[in-house]
């Protein structure tokens, strides 16, 4: 059902914005490419559906449920519900590699390489400090060392803002670090689909193995799991497609939070379920919001910001349902 | 089968934590462990369980050696109760006795239909079926127990460590969950360590006593746990008395004083 609002709410939003198409002129179009119908629709209508709303509305539902299923598998593995895919200096990572690129070459291909390979440094050199630091409770020094590591990385992103050029890459940096799926095309679509897909099916495979690591360390060793492989596959796989997803679309940030969150609350913890219904409502949410964001106002308004806004009062809500339930 | 333990040693950087502990548990067998806080109990269960790896020594299965074994076959010999536990997501408690299950499936699979039968089995024969889709979280501290028994008997291991299980339940909890050990027995090996020396003369067929990291008695439960034995162990003065409880049958009690 949820694979069908999402594939539903895809069409209809085809149709939203300001060149005005119908829903049977672009279901036509599509239809058109993909079986020989030879029929003759205007050059700039097929321009529209296919280069502007089509890789812009597959592209918002695969991010945003990229970074959903990422969070709710971060959130089982380190068995803490407020935990999120920035946890472990992916964010911060992808960020600094986005605004090194846009501040020395500016080329669209090498901002998402540098964001991506930085993003995974941040997070392999997070998981570094914390095999290091031998003693104690990994799970904190690993959160510990996420924080450090965003920390680093935060500041050299302040570092690249301080001495980038005020007229041209300054501006880019700080809209790239909004968030937004304006400038998104063919191209980023295909370059987004490998690892979102490869790091959702292997999270699924592993769907089980989520559940029992939602209990401690431990216990998850005493039901015959190998933890530390499994877990570090798991962090893999998470931060790639949290990467993926961010070299694209800049920072958007709490959707792997709220999202998985909210999921939990609708159908319950089992990932056997959580994991694509996270998924499925995270690219619906984002398909909702982008949606809203390039046809609200005159101005496109960044994605962070509306999500941020979305997002923090929903965080609020959720720790005081979480000390309700503790105490 | 038999469990056999010799000379396991383990230590922290420098720091001991045990030297030297041999034992052996048969299937039938109920073997508690007595001894202080803070004196390496849950430590020695964490290599039994292979959480740890032992510095020295041999765990021995039928004579077979473990250190070498994956994960994944301990845990279809050694199950575990740990005490009580929250997750932080509220699982269903059907869910969490089925995790039981994760040592006979696939890394990449997910329970089957059979695997959920063993488990509404086990739920059934520990009475607790009603509970079966209640979540983990909202049910009471002594039921949370027995869906953590329920999980560890789904496992269907040949030996069952408990960490002293009766810790945290109150009085009519406490007699469930050791009657509940005391039918199982014969199915099993089992190790739990306990701070209550009645239960080890009620129910145990071996006794061992912990402290400093040494077992200062190992034996028959009537033999070792005496005056002298808990003197040491806890410093505290007892008296053993005999109770009758109904015909032909007496139970030793120890009384503080």
């Amino acid at each position: 059902m949820l694979t069908l609002n999402l594939l539903l709410l895809g069409v209809v939003f085809l149709t939203v914005g300001k060149y005005p198409i119908s829903i049977k002129e672009s279901i036509m179009i599509i239809a058109n490419r993909i079986l020989p119908l030879n029929l003759n629709f205007p050059p700039a209508m097929e321009t529209v559906v296919f280069n502007v709303r089509l890789p812009r509305i597959i592209a918002a539902i695969l991010i945003g449920g990229c970074l959903s299923a990422a969070g709710s598998a971060y959130q089982g593995i380190f068995n803490n519900p407020l935990i999120s895919p920035d946890i472990l200096g992916a964010t911060a990572g992808s960020s600094f590699g986005a605004s090194l690129a846009i501040v020395m070459s500016g080329s669209i291909a090498a901002i998402q390489v540098s964001s991506f390979l930085f993003g995974l440094l941040a997070v392999f050199a997070a998981c570094l400090i914390s095999v290091k630091v031998k003693h104690g409770n990994q799970i904190l020094i690993l959160i510990l060392s996420g924080i450090l590591t965003s920390t680093v990385f935060n500041s050299l992103v302040s570092l690249i803002k301080f001495i980038a050029d005020p007229e041209v890459r300054l501006p880019a940096i700080t809209f790239w670090l909004l968030g937004s799926l304006a400038s998104v095309g063919l191209e980023d679509v295909k370059l987004l689909t490998v690892p979102c897909l490869t790091g959702i099916t292997m999270l699924f495979l592993l769907r089980w193995n989520l559940n029992v690591l939602s209990f401690s360390d431990d216990e998850a060793k005493t039901l015959g799991i190998d933890t530390n492989r499994v877990r570090l596959i798991i962090i893999f796989f998470s931060t790639l497609m949290t990467s993926a997803a961010v070299s694209i679309s800049g920072v958007i940030g709490w959707i792997g939070l709220v999202i998985p969150n909210l999921t939990r609350i609708m159908i319950g913890p089992d990932y056997r379920t959580l994991l694509p219904a996270s998924f499925l409502i995270g690219g619906t949410y984002l398909l909702i919001i982008d949606t809203i964001a390039r046809t609200l106002f005159p101005v496109e308004i960044p994605l962070g910001i509306i999500t941020s806004l979305i997002g923090a009062p929903f965080y609020i809500w959720l720790l005081a349902r979480e000390g309700r339930n503790m105490s | 089968m038999k469990m056999e333990v010799r000379d396991l040693t383990f230590y922290y950087n420098k720091k001991l934590v045990f030297q030297n502990i041999s034992f052996s548990v048969e299937t039938g067998d109920v073997l508690f462990l007595l001894g202080p806080n803070g004196t390496g109990k849950t430590t020695l269960f964490k290599v039994l369980l292979g959480i740890l790896r032992p510095r020295s020594g041999k765990i021995l299965f039928d004579n077979e050696d473990m250190v070498n074994w994956p994960q994944r076959k301990l845990a279809r010999y050694v199950g575990y109760v740990p005490q009580n536990i929250v997750s932080a997501f509220p699982f269903s408690v059907i869910d969490v006795v089925l995790m039981g299950r994760t040592p006979y499936i696939g890394s990449f699979s997910v329970p089957s239909k059979k695997d959920k039968d063993i488990a509404l089995k086990t739920l059934e024969e520990l009475d607790i079926i009603h509970l079966k889709d209640e979540p983990y979280t909202k049910i009471s501290g002594g039921e949370r127990q027995l869906v953590l028994i329920a999980r560890a008997l789904t496992q269907q291991p040949k030996f069952l460590i408990m960490d002293e299980p009766t810790s945290s339940l109150d009085f009519g909890n406490q007699v469930k969950v050791m009657n509940c050990i005391s039918k199982l027995k014969s199915k099993f090996g089992v190790i739990i360590s306990t701070h209550m020396p009645d239960y080890v003369l009620r129910y145990a067929t071996k006794a061992a006593m912990m402290k400093g990291g040494r077992f200062i008695s190992y034996g028959m439960p009537d033999l070792i746990v005496n005056k002298e034995n808990l003197k040491e162990l806890y410093n505290v003065e007892t008296k053993m008395v005999s109770v009758p409880i109904g015909c032909m049958q007496t139970v030793k009690v120890c009384i503080p004083y």
